[in-house]
Parts: structure tokens; sequence; C-alpha cells
């Protein structure tokens, strides 16, 4: 039972084959082709290596081809690119090329091209990439000039590429490899550099820092698939392992002299030991194949093999895909070498033992457990813990020895364990069969997720498989669904429109939450326009809606963009979102609203269809316009929209920005005789409001004129102090000639400009006060009768404390009661005492003064 | 103050401070902070200075036109999505930087999200390269115990005269996010059109958030990996799951799916929009608070007292005050009415000066009374300078509304209010005022509050007050008119008033003897309409319903609804005292916060009320708002004044001609002397 476990220091290790290879046909394959296998069981993927003599053999076309993990092909394309440097898989299962110039590719596990992005253009004019590191989520790529750049995403670059800090080295770096950042949304991402000079470098965006690793230079680098552990291999044979949490700390060093030529592929098994695979060339000229596995204490186990392999790092294990089989290498579990160990009398294995003593009919079976009793919980967990690291028959009979062993426990312990370990092993056993032939364990699974498996078989075109597994499991099927029905419409030219709508929405109305806009932007993608619409009206989110509505209105002929474009506006109003109809707007105007040639036309055509629902479009167009100052296009749209008022306020608003004289007054006229025209359609009030403004313009006109007439006048008769008048008020205007002296010209100004009696005099006190001509505004108080009283003229002089002047004009004052204040002002008690013995009783006071009375 | 409420806010603000903060942490190293001038204000309300420099932010400026030089090589800007023309000043800023070749990594982060529209605009400018652009939901700054500003200011310009609908959308969302992360809020009223837009947004993303949910507890499970096979009994085995995933993972009790499954921690929603209430606005309010505010302007709980006399000798002191709501003081004495403070504060100082005297007695006391002594002088001599700063405020305050002018003004409003004298009279004293060149914003009040007063002006008085504005303040208020007829603060008379009833059906004015308990003492028998909505949704039987009619007169739609959310507990005790949140559109005045606080009194505490508004705002602000700005900083017209220039334009000979003859002139001017 355990002839095939070999101890490595002290722990047990197995190799086990787990499919006889379909793909040796070709027993050359792995060693001519660029080749890389997926985790989690999942596919492999070999492409012609153009670095390697490649015999003639059938068809000279190039293929990328994708195997399963028991070396079926699932799929082939031909491959037409060139410079190839690494190819990996990416966490969603992806397959990406890197390739010298910088450009990424990436494939779906069906062959079919996904993205293509160059990283940085700077790669190219560096002369190109000469080494890359791939890790789940993105790429490092190390330049001729020896710069890296790390793109955090492989979907894109832009955003997600950076450029890390300089290293200056003389030569090319041994090796590359990235300590990926801790979470995926992160971008703090560090690369481990082997230099050729020996000395270990960690860069990273800012800073570049030996990390003193000695005994160097180092060729070889593998991370766990845990992040964990750093093992680095010296071109002197020194294999060290480093804590990459600890600060790079030295975990082991083994010294394996032997081995000086780099490794054909070095990676972790599971986080316990590591892999080598050597090339070694025997003496008869033909190439040997070495498997070398461990590591701890520098005790290593060799296989052998006369094909070429690839080496597979998993959670729990290595997989290795040889020409002729694929085998799994592992750790034997602790759980499995209690019950399989040999001559192991541990509670586990006394409990398989009973279990088989039992099943074949001995009556003494409970014997063997009598001597386990307290132990017995412990040994059906563990023989649990077994069954999973086991494949049938072995899994059932742990399994069958757990429930077993459950019978005689009082109560019951772990049900959910043991149920979901008999669910995760049945989805393990099932998916290790054809077609599917992926070997997950269950260790494996564990690490995926649900979800993650149901994303990779619904890739593999499992869709039923994945939808099954997820309701089984009570999972959301909503991923598996979504890729179901685009991969739907992608290829099913037969059905019409509504056909397919009506199959995609049965299956998706019984999942809430689902990415109706997405779906819909692929049938966009494959020009089914009807589709993509009737499947958005079920989006509930409106951002999604939108974006692809204006995404739908840049495909198709005019008519289509129309509608399109109708839809997007009335979803973009309904929403409020500001930014909605801004990206809306911008579609509809042919980007970007302030454009120099911004289509209005189509802008004002679709809202004045329905100008009352989308009045809040029309508003944001002018708003925005006008703050771009734009006035006449702001103006030219609201006349398209028949709205005269706004159209008329937005020529107003170029007059502002018009400092020339002549121009603006033109700009003035033509203000005037906007506001004039008439609007059928407005209120009243609107109408009247209107006639207002344009006679406002008439005498803004008329002022604007006097002003620079004054202007003239002031620099001919060379006036003193300021003369600017044009822009001032014309009650500033009034006050800065009364102040300046000419009160003639003021009073023109005022007869011409028709002001009332009652204000002019108002501004005529200000300004002589503010000139602090009081002879002259005494004089003006006592010239005439004072059309607004002389309570104005009495605060002026007391102010300026022309006591004098003001005690002449108080008994003109209405009011015995408001005399007496003045003279109380000018500390005339008793002339104060006359006054209001004479008045009488102020009247009664309102609200707001009462309070401040009682507050006194 | 109620701790109910200030835990809400102070759980607003630890997590808004968390955001901000972790914001900081992901750009490692040394970095300067450009801020949005609405943030930078608000900012110390969340973080203190240290707390920057904690986390490595090397300094922070106001991002403005002027560009920031630094040696750091991180920059991150922190900018309003709304205010888009701030990353044209981005660009400026970076393209700066490039032209000196420093080499920076850029960070924009927009507030509260990243929209379609900023990023197109930084990729127009030819920098988006260059940036990584993030986003951080900070939606609210707690100013207090009991409020919330988003600090937006201008919605109700924006949204009444642009007809933008940002800021409303902002504040539901902003709402969202309270409801995140304190429970959907199961009763809503909201009135005006601005609040018609945030229910009707709140409801969409309440929609939107549940379909998202659908996919969030998929997710959640994902993670606690098994799941149940469909042979066991499912409901329990899926109940067992839902303990293990709250006792093992608290990472997703965190998540709004558990959150909601709480009960509500507010209970009720009151959405106002400002043009409902504007009397609230522009009439005077008197309380401590709302009388600095007008006298000197707050900014940020910061006054600026560089132009007041009394503060002049005062020496080199700071020229801003912090009139801070945490300090227990100023929460005393700020929501006062003026003539309260005065007795008021004369008792404190009352007080400190008899601690000072008490010196002399124990001098021949034991150690103990000494001690003790020293303790109550230290106490009263740290009290010394801040009550001295507020008898010197309070003092001034006093001043200013006693003087003559101030009296006319209130006399004034006292009759618009009471529609006590004809409209024409009143008109005149507003067209006075306008003469005189008072403050604009002192004139648009009273006019304004008369048009809202008697639905309108006729047509003739409005045209000759409209004329006489423009002639005495400048044609550029041509706009600031016309805002303010879109935005309803001025209008052509049309229809009969209905305020007697309004006054009426509100209670608004309360008669003198009660007045100084009810609501309206912060603005001296006015009830502000704004809170007696709020009131009114519980003081009346059937809440808003029972006031159709009355609500009919108002501007605006208003609307009441429920939002059902299964998981939260249908009844609450009845004795424990439910929270309200009052949003305000448009911004609250410090008389309402006043009011509101002394409702919550007069409800005996069944009721507290947690204030969120998009700022603060007073009669200068809203007219100022009304104010085009760009238009004032125009430069003026040239008059055709300079008499070379009028001949090149005019009669002169053309351009072209005289600038060939020009050099020849000048020439011949400097060597005619020597050739002679």
């Amino acid at each position: 039972m355990n002839s095939d476990w070999q101890k490595l220091a002290d722990l047990w290790y197995r190799k086990r084959e787990v499919y006889p290879a379909q793909w040796a046909d070709d027993p050359d394959r792995l060693h001519l082709c660029v080749v890389a296998g997926a985790p989690y069981g999942g596919p492999v993927a070999t492409v012609r290596d153009e670095h390697v003599f490649q015999p003639v053999k059938g068809s000279l076309r190039t293929e990328l081809q994708i195997w399963t993990s028991a070396g079926r092909l699932i799929q082939s394309a031909p491959w037409a690119h060139t410079g190839l440097l690494a190819m990996g898989w990416s966490a969603q299962e992806t397959l990406v090329c890197v390739f010298e110039s910088g450009l990424v590719r990436t494939f779906t596990v069906m062959c079919e091209p996904l993205h293509v992005f160059t990283v940085d253009e700077r790669i190219m004019s560096e002369g190109g990439a000469i080494a890359a590191a791939l890790w789940p989520n993105g790429i490092a790529l190390l330049t001729r000039k020896f710069n890296i750049f790390v793109n955090t995403s492989l979907t894109r670059s832009e955003d997600a590429c950076q450029r890390f800090a300089d290293f200056k080295v003389p030569s090319a770096p041994l090796s590359l490899c990235v300590l990926p950042p801790p979470s995926e949304e992160s971008a703090d991402v560090q690369v481990i550099v082997g230099t050729s000079e020996g000395p270990v470098l960690m860069v990273d965006r800012h800073s570049c820092r030996d990390i003193g690793l000695t005994e160097g230079p180092f060729m070889a680098f593998a991370l766990s698939s845990s992040g964990r552990l750093l093992a680095c291999l010296s071109t002197k044979g020194v294999f060290k392992v480093l804590a990459v949490s600890d600060n790079l700390q030295v975990l082991d060093v083994a010294n394996i002299v032997d081995t000086i030529k780099k490794p054909k592929q070095m990676v972790w098994c599971g986080d316990d030991c590591i892999a080598l695979y050597l090339i070694a060339q025997t003496p008869s000229n033909s190439l040997q194949h070495i498997l070398f596995v461990g590591g701890p204490q520098n005790d290593w186990i060799p296989y052998q093999y006369d094909a070429p392999l690839h080496l597979v790092s998993e959670c729990d294990g290595c997989r290795v895909l040889g020409t002729n089989k694929i085998e799994f290498v592992q750790r034997v579990p602790p759980s499995v070498e209690q019950v399989f160990g040999i001559g192991s009398v541990d509670p586990p294995a006394m409990l398989c033992y009973a279990l088989e003593r039992y099943e074949s009919g001995d009556v003494c079976a409970q014997e063997s457990l009598r001597p386990i009793k307290l132990e017995l919980p412990d040994a059906v967990s563990t023989c649990i813990d077994a069954a999973l690291c086991e494949q049938p028959p072995h899994s059932s009979n742990l399994l069958r020895a757990a429930s077993f062993g459950r019978h005689f426990l009082s109560d019951t312990l772990e049900p959910d364990r043991h149920r979901e370990a008999c669910k995760n092993l049945r989805i393990c056993v099932e998916l290790r069969k054809s077609p599917v032939e992926i070997p997950i364990t269950a260790a494996q699974l564990e690490k995926l997720g649900i979800a993650g498996l149901s994303l990779r078989l619904a890739q593999r075109h499992f869709h039923l498989l994945a939808t099954r597994i997820c309701e089984w499991t009570g999972h959301s099927e909503e991923k598996v669904l979504y890729h179901w029905a685009c991969e739907k419409i992608r290829h099913s030219t037969a059905y019409t429109d509504e056909q397919l709508c009506q199959i995609i929405l049965s299956k998706f109305q019984h999942c809430p939450g689902i990415g109706y806009a997405e779906v819909a932007r692929v049938a966009a993608e494959m020009v089914r326009t009807v589709l993509a619409t009737s499947l958005l009206n079920h989006e509930p989110r409106s951002h999604a809606q939108v974006q692809v509505l204006v995404q739908l209105s840049q495909e198709g002929d005019e008519k289509n963009r129309e509608i399109m474009l109708r839809i997007a506006l009335d979803k973009a109003a309904r929403s409020w979102d500001p930014d909605l109809i801004h990206l809306a707007l911008s579609a509809a105007s042919g980007g970007g609203i302030c454009k120099r040639g911004a289509d209005i036309q189509t802008v004002a055509r679709l809202v004045k269809e329905r100008s009352f629902d989308l009045q809040v479009i029309s508003d944001m167009v002018t708003s925005i316009l006008s703050k771009a100052e734009q006035f006449d296009r702001a103006r030219m749209l609201c006349d398209q929209l028949d709205r005269k008022r706004p159209a008329a306020y937005c020529a107003l608003q170029r007059i502002y920005r018009q400092a020339n004289y002549e121009e603006r007054m033109k700009l003035l006229r033509f203000s005037k005789d906007l506001f004039a025209i008439s609007d059928p359609t407005a209120t009243d009030a609107e109408k009247t409001s209107m006639q207002f403004a344009s006679q406002a313009c008439a005498e803004e006109i008329d002022l604007l004129r006097a002003q620079v007439s004054l202007e003239d006048q002031a620099a001919a008769k060379h006036w003193k102090g300021n003369t600017r008048f044009a822009g001032l008020s014309l009650t500033s205007t009034l006050i800065r000639l009364i102040e300046i002296g000419e009160v003639l010209e003021a009073d023109n100004l005022r007869t011409q400009m028709k002001v009332s009696d009652k204000r002019y005099w108002r501004i005529k006190i200000r300004g002589l006060s503010n000139a602090s001509n009081f002879e002259e505004l005494n004089a003006f108080a006592t010239h005439r009768t004072s059309p607004i009283g002389y309570e104005l003229f009495i605060d002026t002089f007391l102010k300026h404390g022309r006591n004098d002047f003001a005690l002449a004009l108080v008994p003109q004052i209405k009011g015995a009661e408001q005399q007496a204040q003045y003279y109380l002002r000018m500390g005339m008690a008793e002339e104060a005492q006359r006054a209001r013995s004479q008045g009488q009783e102020r009247s009664g006071a309102g609200r707001l003064l009462n309070m401040l009375g009682v507050g006194r | 103050m109620d701790s109910a409420v200030t835990e809400l806010v102070e759980a607003v603000r630890a997590d808004v401070r968390a955001r901000l903060l972790d914001l900081l942490d992901e750009v490692t190293g040394r970095k300067v902070l450009l801020l949005d001038s609405t943030i930078v204000g608000p900012l110390d309300l969340i973080v203190s200075p240290s707390d920057l420099k904690d986390h490595g932010v090397q300094q922070w400026h106001k991002l403005s036109d002027q560009t920031v030089a630094a040696d750091c090589s991180q920059m991150i800007f922190l900018v309003r999505c709304a205010r888009i023309e701030l990353v044209d000043m981005m660009a400026k800023q970076i393209l700066a930087d490039e032209k000196e070749q420093k080499e920076r990594l850029y960070v924009a982060v927009f507030v509260p999200n990243k929209t379609e529209e900023c990023v197109q605009r930084l990729a127009a400018s030819n920098v988006k390269a260059n940036v990584r652009i993030t986003e951080c939901a900070i939606h609210h700054f707690p100013s207090d115990k009991d409020v919330l500003s988003m600090e937006t200011p201008r919605l109700y310009h924006d949204f009444h005269v642009l007809g933008d609908p940002s800021g409303p959308f902002y504040a539901a969302q902003a709402l969202m996010s309270l409801q995140h992360k304190f429970g959907t809020i199961p009763s809503v009223h909201a009135i005006g059109g601005a609040g018609r837009v945030v229910v009707e947004v709140m409801q969409r993303l309440r929609k939107e958030d549940q379909a998202g949910q659908a996919k969030l507890s998929t997710a959640g499970k994902v993670e606690i990996q098994p799941g149940v096979p469909p042979v066991a009994a499912h409901p329990k085995g899926a109940a067992a799951i839902r303990r293990r995933e709250e006792a093992s993972s608290p990472a997703l009790a965190a998540s709004p799916e558990v959150q909601e499954a709480k009960t509500a921690r507010i209970n009720e929603l009151v959405v106002i929009d400002r043009r409902v209430d504007l009397f609230s606005v522009l009439c005077s309010q008197f309380t401590y608070q709302a009388l600095i505010d007008s006298a000197y302007g707050i900014q940020n709980n910061l006054i600026d007292i560089s132009n007041a006399s009394w503060a002049k000798d005062r020496g080199n002191a700071n020229s801003t005050v912090r009139l801070s709501p945490d300090d227990p003081f100023y929460q005393e004495i700020r929501d006062l009415h003026i003539d309260k403070l005065g007795p008021l504060l004369e008792e404190k100082a009352r007080a400190v000066q008899q601690t000072y005297s008490e010196k002399d007695n124990v001098k021949h006391k034991s150690a103990s009374d000494m001690a003790e002594y020293i303790k109550k002088f230290k106490t009263a001599q740290s009290a010394h300078p801040l009550l001295e700063m507020h008898i010197n405020l309070a003092h001034d305050l006093k001043d200013k509304i006693q003087s003559e002018d101030y009296r006319q003004m209130l006399k004034l409003e006292d009759e618009i209010t009471a529609q006590s004298t004809s409209s024409q009279s009143c008109l005149d004293t507003v067209e006075d005022i306008m003469d005189d060149q008072k403050p604009f914003h002192e004139a648009l009040r009273l006019l304004c509050l008369l048009s809202l007063v008697n639905n309108g002006i006729k047509a003739k008085q409005l045209d000759q007050l409209k004329r006489t504005f423009l002639q005495s303040y400048g044609f550029e208020h041509m706009l600031t008119l016309a805002n303010m007829e879109r935005a309803g603060l001025l209008r052509y008379q049309h229809g009969k008033s209905g305020w007697s009833t309004i006054k009426r059906q509100f209670n608004l004015f309360v008669e003198d003897g009660a007045a100084d308990q009810d609501i309206t003492y912060a603005y001296s028998g006015y009830a502000p309409l704004s809170v007696r909505l709020v009131q009114m949704t519980r003081s009346q039987p059937k809440g808003w319903m029972s006031l159709r009619d009355a609500l009919s007169l108002l501007h605006g739609p208003a609307q009441e609804l429920q939002q059902p959310d299964s998981n939260s507990a249908k009844e609450q005790d009845g004795n424990k005292s439910s929270i309200v949140l009052v949003c305000f559109l448009g911004g609250v005045t410090s008389g309402e916060i006043a009011a509101l606080r002394r409702l919550a009194e007069l409800e005996d505490g069944r009721r507290r009320f947690l204030i969120m508004t998009t700022e603060f705002i007073n009669s200068k602000k809203i007219f100022d708002s009304m104010r085009n700005e760009e238009v004032f900083k125009q430069a003026p017209v040239e008059g055709k004044a300079r008499p070379q220039e009028r001949s090149l334009r005019g009669f002169g000979p053309s351009p072209q001609i005289r600038n060939r003859r020009a050099p020849a002139h000048s020439l011949g001017r400097r060597f005619w002397p020597t050739s002679r």
C-alpha cells in the first residue's frame, strides 16, 4: 500500500500516476515547445519554441495548442506571432503570452484571443524585453537597458503600468522573480533580481536594495504557491530558502555541488520541498531528464526520465507532466501517514482495521475499537482528512471508517465537515474523469473555491456541469450564466434577436443582480442591437445601462445611432446622475460638448422631441457651455429649443467679457434686440421681465455713451481726481462727479437719465458728504425744500461733527420726538425736553422693535 | 448634547477619518497634498495637522492657479468630482512640474467618486497617463456634535437657477452612505423640487444596491467555502452557516448586508429643499451664533475679527477666532438669544472677578484650601481670555443691532412679514436703501422677502425697483436679477398671496409671551417654516397628510414614503427616543439649527435631530450665490478715452500706415537736433 512512499529528510513523499498521457504520439513535444501548465489541475498550453531547432514533422504551420491535464487536445489555433518571451496562466485561467516587444496577448482556454495591449511604449525604445516574470495578476518585464516595467493587470496597461526604480548593473541579470502584492487591489509589487555579479536586489517603484544574500550569483528563484517562501539557487550550486514575510531572512541552506547548470525548471512542491528539473547530457550524447525532489537538510530524491517533462506547482504538491504519464508528487499528508504508515497502530489505523474486521464478518471487530475509545473522535476526524487526500476506493473506505467510528460516539461530531468532505470528494472525483480531466485535489478545491472552479468549467464550455455544481453546493450561478449568455450570443447565429433574448431572460430571471449590461455589451459587439437594448431594459444599474447605450450609439448607421442616443439621454435624465448626463451628452455631441466640432444640432434635435422630460439635459448643456464661456453656442442651442429668454441671457453674458467700448455697445444692442423679441409661449411674467431687460440694455447703452463722453470731457478739461466712469453704475457715476466737484455735470447727467428728485437728493447728499464739501451741502439743504426730509442732512452733519449746520435744520424735522432725539444727540437736553413736551407718544412698534426695546 | 446623535456623528467622523488616512497610506512615502478649496477648510474637522504629518504628508495646500513647488516625489490631489474646473488646475501643476523635469507620482483622488467627466477632462489635458485616478467616498464633514455638513456650496443656485441636478444627486448619495452605516431609514418625508430628486435618486440607488447585494451575499458565501448540498435539511443548514459566518468572519459582519439586518438607528428622514423655506434665510435671527455669522461670517467654525474695532487693541493676537463646538462654554451660549446672553456673560465675568478677589482671603487658610483655590484660580484664569473675547463680541453685536440703520431694517422687515403697511411704502424704503448703495444683499433681502410674502410684486413697481437696483449697483447685476427670478426669490405678482394662510396653518408667528419658549425664540417671534415642517411630521395626527392643503401653498411637491425593510425590527420601544435626520438641501441657517435643538427639548426628548446640510447659509451668502462671479471678475470697459487709440480706430490713418510711420517718426525726433 505504501510502497510508493519515499523518505526525504524525515518526511514521507509519494509520487503517483494520475493519468497515462494521451499526447505520447510526439515524444519531443514538451522539449520543442514553450509549455505552460495551469495550476488547480488546469490545462496546458504549448506553442512551438522559436529558439529550439525543429525537426520537420507533419504540418509546418505553427499552432497554439491547449491540452487537458491528461494530454488530450482541447483546442488549437494558428499562431502567427513571433518573439514569444514567456507564457503563463492568469488567476482567471486565461493564457497570457508576453512578447519581446512588450506586447501582451491573452487567450481563453478555447484559444480565442481576448486582450492585446502593450505594457509600455518605452520598452520598445529600450530595445525590447529580455526577460519576463509572470504572476497570476500581472507581469514584470526586464528591458534590454535593464529597466523593469511592472504591469499589475492582465487586461490593460495604462494606469496599471509602473516603471521601477533604476538598479544600475553592467550586465544582464540572471533571473527575475516577482513578489506579488498582498491583495489584488494593491499595486505594491516587488521584484527580486539575481544579478550576474552576485548580489541579489529587491526593486520596487521607488527604491532598490541589496538583500544581502551571499554565495551568489543566483540563477533561479521560485516562490512557493502560498507566497511565503522563496527558493534561490546559485550558480555555485548553493540552494537557499528565504522567508518572504520575515524580511527575506534565510531559513535553510543546502549545497548541491553537482548542479551548476541552470535547471530547466525549479518549482515548489506545495510549501514543503523543491522540485528541480535538469537536463543532462549522457556520454552517449542522448539527453537524460532528471527530476530532483527535496531540499530540506540537503536530502534529494532523484527520478530519471527518458522523455521531457513539465512541472506545475500546486498548493499541495507538484504535477509532473511527462511525455508518457502525468504524475503527482506530494508530501504524504500526516493523516494518511497515520492511517497507512507501515505498522501504524495510531487510532485512525485501528479504526480502519476495525471496519475491515467488521466488514469481513468478524464478530469481535469491536475489540479493535475498545483500546482507542478515548481517541475515537480524533480518529474519525483524521479518517475524514485522509479520505480527502486519497482516491477511490481508498477514500470511500476511509469515509466509511469515519462513519463506522461515528456510531460509537455519544454526541454527533462535526456533521457538516463530514458532509462537506463527501461533497468535495465527489466533485473532485467527477472532475478527474474524462472529458473534463481536471485532476484537482480536495485541498486545491478548498483554495480555489466553488466560484473559481465554476468559472473555469464555464470557460471550458462545461456550463451545465458548472451550474449543477453551483446548484448542488448552494452557490450563485450568476457568473456561469453570464459566461454562458456571452458565449451563446457570440456563437449562436441561427437565432433571431427576440428568440435569443427570450432564451437568455428565461435563464436569468432566477438570478438577481446579474449583469444585464455586460451581456448587452457583448450583444452590441456582435452587432445585435435589438437584443442589446431589450436586455438593457432589464438592467437595474443605470450607470451600466447608459454606458452600454453610449457604446451602442457609436456603432451602426445613423438611424441606429439616433435611437440609442435617444434612449441613453432619456435614461440619463431619469437617473439625475450628472456624470451619466455628461456621458450621454458627450456621446450625442460626438465627444465633448465643449469641443470645437461638437454636434450641438443633434443634441438640440433630440432634446426638442421631448423638451419637458429632457429639461434637465438642456439645462445642463446650457450651463456647461456657459461655464466654458461658449456663450454663442449656448445661445444657438437655446434658440433651437425655442427658449428665447435663456438665449438672450446667454448673449448678455458675452457683453461682460468684452472690454472694448464699441464692441460692447454692439453686443448691448444685440442683446437689447434679443430681449425685445416677444415669445408667444412665455408667461406674462416672463414677457414683462424680457421687456424690462430690453429697456435695461437700452439704458445701459445711454449710460455708457454718456460715461465715455464724460471721460472725453475730463481729458479735455483736465478734471481732477478719478475720472474713470465707463462701467460704473449710474449712482456711482453721479457720486464720483459730485465728489470731484463737477456738480453741474452731475445735474446734467441726472436730467438725461431721468433720475427722480428723491433719489438724486440722496445721492447728492452722499456725494457732497464724501467730498467733505459741507458748505455746498448746507447750501443745497437750504436752497430748496427737500423732497426727502432733513434727517439725512442732519445725520450727515452730525457724523462729521458739523453741529452748527445740523442745529439749524432740526426744526424742519417732522415729529417732536425725533426733534428731541436730535437735540439729545447734540447734548441739548433742554431743547429736547421742550420739543418732547410738544410732541405726542411714539406709535406702537412691531414685533422686532419691541424685542429690542425689552432688550435694552 | 444628546449622546445618541453624537454617537452617529462620531461614527461618521471616524469613518471619514479612516478613509482619508487609508488613502494617504496607500501612497507610501513622503507626499504633497493639494486640496479642493471646499475641502481644505473643513479638513481640520476630521484630521489634525499632526495626523497628516504622521501619514507622510510633507505639506498641503489649496489647489489653485498657482503651482506648488515641492521636492516630494509624490503628489496627491483631493478634489470634488463636481468641480470639474479644478482638473485644469491639476493639469497645470503637472505640466509645470514636467517643465522643471520633476518626476513625480501623481494620484488624483475624486470625492466622493470618480466620474467619466473628470477622467475625460484629465485625458483632454494630456496628463492622464501620469496620473493614477482613484476615488474616496467622503460625503460629510461633521462640523458640530449634531450637524453633518457636505460643504457643497451653491446647491440652491445650481439646482434652481441652472437646473443642474448634481447637488441633490450627491446629497442622495450621502444619504445612502448614512443608510449603509446606520440602516435603512424607515420613514421619509421630502418637500420641494430638489427633495423630489433626492428621493428619486435614493430609491434608484437602493434598487441598485439590492441587485448588487444579491451578488455580494453570494460572494460572501464563497469565502466561507463549503455550501450545503440540497439533500440535507436546507433551512437548518443555512442557518448554521449563517451563524458561522457571523462568528468566524468579522470582515463580513461589517458588510452592508449584515449591517442592514440590524435595527435602523435613524428612524425618520425629512428632506427640505431650501426653496420651500426661503423665509428662514431672509428673516433676521437673534441667536448669538447667527448674529456672529451675519456680522463676521463664520467659515468652518472660524471667524475673522481683524476688522473689528475692539480686536485692534488685542495686540498681536490671532486675527481669527475659533468658535469650537467642542468648547463647553461656547456650546452653552451659542444658541442663546442675544438678550439672554448679556446677563449670563455678566454673571460669568463676575464669577471670575470674584475668584480673583478671593485671593486675599485665602492667604490665611490651610494648605489644602490653598491648593483648591489655586485650581479654581487657574480655571478662572484660563477662561478669562475666552470670556473677554465673548464679552467684546457680544457687546459689538449688541451695538450693531441697536444702531439706527439696523432698527430701520427691522422695522421694515416687521412691516413686511405682518403685511401691516402697503407694499408701496415698503418698496420706497427699499429704494432708499438701494440709493444709499448699502450692501446689495441687504436691499435684496428685504425686496425678496416682500416678493415672497406677497407672492410677487406688481410689474410696474418691480420694474422700477429693478431699474433702481441696476442704476445703483451696476449693469453686471442684470444676471443677478435674472437668477433671482429663476430661483423664485423675486417675481412678478401673479395671483393672490397665500402668506396669511401659510402663516396661520404653520403657526409661524407666536405672540410675545410664548415666543421665548417656543422654537420662535431664535427669530424673536417667527417660527422657521422648515422646523415647523419637521415638527408637524409628528405633531399632526397623520403627519403631513393632515396638512395637504397647506403644503400645496409651498413651492414644490411634498411626499411621504416608507422604505420597507424586511430585516429591521418593525416596532421600536415606545420609550426609546427616535432619531430624525433633517436634511437641508441648499443650506441651513444658525437660527434653524437652534430652533431644531429647542424643538428636541420641547418634544421632551422623544425625538432627537441629526442635521445634515449641504452648507451653512445666511442671507448674504444666498445673494452672493445669485451673483455671477465670473462677470464681476471681468476687466472694466475701456472707454475710448485714450486719444491715440481713438485716432487709430476712427478717423486717423489706417493702422498699417501708422505702424509704418511710427518708427520713422520716433527716429526723426531723436536725430533731428543732431542733424541741425
